[in-house]
């Protein structure tokens, strides 16, 4: 067992990759003058640094919502005071993995909702697309500017026990979270100027920007200066900080669905100078919801008509619709063949192993071993309906039995993985929490990628799930120039 | 591809709005409250009972009452009760519902002090009434309600949205001098005795005591009473002074002459200071002081709708860009 000195005596090192420290518990490299700090720094100083941290994100209303208790509450979002660091090498890797995925997800997306050469040709089954519940026939043969379906994708990486980056999930609809990365970073720059320096972080303050830029780009043919907006659900979702924070950073409106109107076809503002034209529209609302005549008719959150001026070209939504298919957790398993099907490349970042329960022989052997493994409901996001069998009760692993067996298309099978741990500040002492990495991919003229992303931490000791509605909260991302 | 220089969303504009009038209204129920209970302490039973009727009548949307009234059955309801609209708590709790929509619009300063206003309205205690005047719990919402309006002249940009918040606190201060000076017509047109105290009262009620005695010393006639509420040009609670701040706010507003409706919102607002400006207080006097007041508060509902037809709800048809 390796000894680690002052102030890591406590800390757990054996069984996941470290992010700090290697195998015989020495500290790696970019790491170091992060490290030296600790050391230096009395318990009392970070305990304050801590304080502060809290109390900047409390300030400042770093908030999101968690339902199922007690009418929805609001909580601030836990941040570790330690940033997370991976090296340029290791980034860049990862960031030619990710163009490689989007691009082909992108292309696979244009193809079924037109042509439909990847299912002519049996790559993907066509059952496999046609009933997922994400798939819009409604989208069939429609053009969308550039091409570009997914204007903003956070896929979730983890590494394994060799540390190699692997890709988790992609969230392709509305994924949520840069605003902690972007916030998070304002606040570790205030906490610890000196090793951030010393360290040669690389900067991601120009996310807004970029997301602009990519919006702009995928404005409607002959609207030259588009006017954007960001369409929110509305206050009681819990995303809705986020979606202030943004639309003040981009400089655009944030809007609800009863801001907006359609007519003729043209989607308008209302404001107190009359209605102004809306030419793309960064949305932070499902697809079921966005336009009670197209789909959902109960939802009031969307704008009645908005399809049809979608459908005529008059307005750009971002990200498209239907694009959920593409993230699909049944889907998932296909991906490395979707990238060597558009590409005739090998996927750079590798896919999770993944059992596809509607599958026989899969299904089979995810029964007989489901204390062993993790089960998702592929529909399910933020770590609701999921079943981990290793930390689960015998009762519960028969209920999930049952669901598996009443609806098999509905749910995977993976492996339990190990996911990386990092240092963590808990309680005024140092110890290691399980990481994921979800960094924000933009597409507009170009595919953008700002250095690093949101590190979420799993906060409960010895836990997986790093979801922020389960327990989970996020550490600053440091991607760092060794020189 | 940016839209600033063209309107602010008129749901935002609407909500401002809306946030301005509450505040305006807890402030007018607070001071009615804190004028009538000092005044009712040295009061007979039987004037007690009509003053409190009379307080009822001069809130916004008077209570439905039955069999008879009690002054700390009449507090609490005027504080406490979500049912009463023009009580503190409803009116708190709608200007910063108001306020919650339109978070990122307004200033943290002012989210600060009107979240911190709900919270103490929320945590007093009801049962504190039964042993205490809630005087001092009256001078604190009044206190906070002047903190968050100074923060908003501080911390706020005076643009569109100021302007908003503007109208509506001043549309409502007009509506609720004029109701107060309404439910007092018969009084000061000398067909209904009125004692000193509840003179004092109701000058008390439009924070215009002090400035009354500045103005005409402590001589008090229905009169001058009745001049100064409605026709001083520079107490902030007169009527008069209201509705030219009324028109004012209205004046900086976007021009949308090219739609044609804010032609009518000018109209409108400007007819209303000139009633008022070109009017001696013999005049009104002699033609009726209830149809005055009335004929005020019409024209205040008047505009409401007209700016609401204008910025916030209009027509499509007329509205589309050229």
């Amino acid at each position: 067992m390796a000894n680690l000195s002052s102030p890591f005596e406590n800390y757990q090192l054996e069984g996941a990759f470290d992010e700090m420290f290697d195998g015989d518990g020495v500290v790696r490299s970019h790491y170091a003058p992060l490290f030296e700090m600790l050391q230096e720094s009395p318990a009392g100083e970070l305990k304050r640094a801590k304080q502060e941290s809290d109390l900047i994100f409390l300030n400042q209303g770093i908030t999101f919502t968690v339902y199922g208790k007690e009418e929805g509450t609001e909580r601030i979002f836990p941040h570790d005071l330690l940033p997370r660091i991976v090296t340029r090498k290791e980034w860049e890797h990862v960031e030619g993995g990710l163009k490689q995925r989007i691009t082909a997800l992108n292309l696979f997306l244009q193809d079924i909702y037109h042509e439909g050469r990847i299912l002519d040709d049996g790559v993907v089954p066509r059952e496999l697309v046609y009933t997922c519940k994400y798939f819009r026939r409604q989208m069939r043969g429609l053009r969308v500017p550039k091409g570009v379906y997914i204007a903003v994708t956070g896929t979730d990486l983890i590494r394994d026990l060799n540390g190699d980056f692997m890709v988790l999930e992609d969230n392709l609809r509305v994924p949520s979270g840069v605003s902690y990365m972007l916030t998070g970073r304002q606040v570790m720059k205030r906490i610890f100027p000196k090793v951030f320096r010393q360290s040669g972080v690389l900067p991601i303050e120009g996310y807004p920007q970029a997301l602009l830029q990519s919006l702009n780009a995928l404005a409607p043919d002959g609207r030259d200066e588009p006017t954007i907006v960001l369409l929110t659900p509305g206050v009681f979702n819990s995303a809705y900080f986020e979606h202030t924070f943004l639309a003040r950073q981009m400089g655009i409106e944030l809007v609800e669905g009863r801001d907006l109107i359609v007519h003729d076809n043209i989607v308008y503002m209302r404001t107190t100078s009359g209605l102004t034209r809306v030419d793309v529209i960064y949305r932070r609302i499902d697809d079921d919801f966005i336009d009670p005549l197209a789909f959902r008719y109960d939802s009031i959150l969307g704008v009645a008509g908005l399809f049809n001026a979608y459908r005529a070209g008059n307005v750009t939504l971002a990200n498209a619709i239907g694009t959920g298919i593409a993230d699909d957790k049944a889907l998932y398993a296909y991906v490395p063949r979707i990238i060597k099907y558009y590409l005739g490349q090998d996927a750079i970042l590798p896919n999770v192993e993944t059992y596809i329960l509607a599958e026989e022989g899969a299904r089979k052997y995810v029964l007989d071993n489901l204390e062993k493994m993790v089960v998702k409901a592929v529909g399910e996001s933020g770590g609701y309906g999921m079943l981990i069998g290793p930390h689960a009760s015998k009762a519960e692993i028969e209920e999930f039995r049952l669901k598996i067996l009443a609806d098999p298309r509905n749910y995977i099978g993976q492996p339990t993985l190990m996911l990386s741990r990092a240092p963590c500040f808990v309680d005024g002492d140092f110890d290691s929490r399980h990481v994921d990495l979800r960094p924000y991919i933009l597409y507009g003229d170009k595919i953008t990628i700002v250095p690093g992303g949101l590190t979420r931490v799993a906060l409960r000791k010895g836990s997986l799930v790093v979801n922020s509605s389960q327990g989970g909260g996020s550490k600053d991302t440091w991607v760092v120039d060794e020189s | 591809m940016n839209l600033r220089g063209t309107g602010m969303l008129s749901r935002v504009a609407d909500s401002l709005y809306w946030m301005a009038r509450y505040l305006e209204r807890a402030e007018h129920t607070t001071r009615l409250l804190d004028a009538n209970i000092q005044l009712m302490l040295e009061q007979k039973p039987q004037a007690v009972e009509r003053q409190l009727r009379r307080i009822n009548l001069s809130l916004g949307e008077p209570m439905k009452l039955e069999g008879k009234l009690s002054v700390p059955a009449l507090e609490h309801a005027m504080i406490f009760d979500t049912r009463v609209k023009s009580s503190i708590i409803s009116c708190v709790m709608q200007a910063r519902e108001n306020a919650r929509q339109v978070r990122e619009q307004i200033s943290s300063e002012m989210w600060s002090e009107l979240n911190g206003l709900y919270h103490f309205v929320k945590r007093y205690d009801a049962e504190d009434l039964e042993q205490d005047l809630p005087l001092e719990f009256l001078n604190e919402v009044r206190r906070n309600i002047s903190l968050f309006k100074g923060e908003t002249d501080a911390t706020m940009s005076h643009g569109e949205e100021w302007w908003f918040l503007q109208i509506g606190r001043h549309i409502e201060r007009a509506v609720n001098t004029s109701t107060l000076l309404q439910v007092h017509a018969a009084e000061l047109c000398g067909e209904a005795d009125i004692e000193h105290l509840e003179l004092l009262a109701l000058l008390r009620s439009c924070n215009a005591f002090e400035a009354y005695l500045k103005k005409n010393t402590a001589e008090f006639s229905a009169e001058n009473i009745i001049e100064f509420l409605l026709l001083n040009p520079q107490h902030p609670h007169s009527i008069l002074f209201s509705v030219q701040r009324l028109e004012d706010s209205i004046a900086a507003l976007p021009d949308m002459s090219a739609r044609g409706q804010r032609g009518r919102v000018e109209r409108l607002a400007g007819r209303l200071v000139a009633t008022l400006s070109y009017s001696s207080v013999d005049e009104i006097l002699s033609s009726g002081l209830h149809l005055a007041l009335e004929n005020v508060i019409r024209q205040c509902a008047q505009l409401h709708s007209a700016i609401h037809q204008a910025y916030i709800d209009y027509p499509i048809e007329t509205s589309l860009p050229a």
